[in-house]
């Protein structure tokens, strides 16, 4: 986004206002630029940057998880938690499903699903001090078709109370292979 | 009558000095780049700056348009 005043007299001062909003820029370092068309004589066009870096106080990997059916009959997967925080809790896993199908979607369908989750802390941190946790993520799904979603991260993280990453639930095309 | 010819020259130069430095508008930022630093994802939604833009020329500055890129 951006502002800017149009006119300014000889002598005084006026803004340029540049704003970059965090979700459409990639973790890391970034440098956003305006160019600023004026009928000044020096220099018609001006360029203003930004620089900053991202840091993501928990990132969450891979970046679209997918469920699976495992051996138990439950939806299982994997994932990798980086973060600085060396006592990092998980509160609470649930997978919201999204509009992702074609259709109208029955209202029970969009309910989020909760899910059993475990923890585990790595023995050391890290390059950078990031600790990576693996959290191993199930869920008992019972439909045909697969979802695709949110899954939603409840943390301890003053940060990242909430984090979020699509992806979906594989619905296994197999039948119940139970005795 | 040279001595009148002379201050008539003199006065008229004296005229013509100031529209031969006129300079039109100028502009002029603070900094032309800045740097916001670590920011934490989550904490904010947005990075924000204002840049100070100074008209150091002598007629209006009229700013068309400010676009990313």
């Amino acid at each position: 986004m951006v502002g800017f005043d149009t006119t300014i007299l000889p002598g005084r001062e006026g803004t340029v206002t540049e704003e970059v909003a965090l979700d459409r820029v990639h973790d890391g370092a970034f440098t956003k630029c305006l160019t600023v068309n004026s009928n000044a004589k020096n220099k018609p066009s001006l360029q203003l940057c930004m620089k900053g870096f991202v840091k993501v106080p928990v990132a969450v990997s891979p970046g679209y998880p997918q469920m699976r059916r495992g051996s138990n009959g439950l939806y299982e997967t994997d994932l990798t938690l980086s973060t600085d925080k060396p006592d990092l809790k998980v509160l609470e896993v649930f997978f919201t499903p999204g509009s992702g199908s074609s259709g109208q979607t029955p209202w029970q369908n969009t309910l989020p699903l909760h899910c059993e989750f475990k923890l585990t802390r790595p023995d050391s941190a890290g390059a950078g001090g990031i600790w990576a946790y693996r959290l191993a993520v199930s869920t008992r799904f019972e439909e045909k078709d697969s979802k695709t979603g949110e899954f939603v991260i409840k943390t301890n993280h003053p940060d990242a109370g909430e984090v979020k990453t699509t992806g979906n639930i594989e619905a296994s095309a197999s039948t119940d292979q139970k005795k | 009558m040279k001595k009148t010819v002379s201050t008539l020259l003199l006065l008229g130069s004296m005229f013509l000095v100031p529209a031969a430095t006129k300079t039109g508008p100028l502009i002029s930022a603070d900094a032309d780049e800045f740097d916001a630093g670590t920011i934490k994802k989550g904490t904010v939604s947005s990075a924000k700056h204002m840049f100070k833009i100074k008209n150091t020329g002598d007629s209006v500055l009229v700013i068309r348009e400010a676009r990313p890129g």
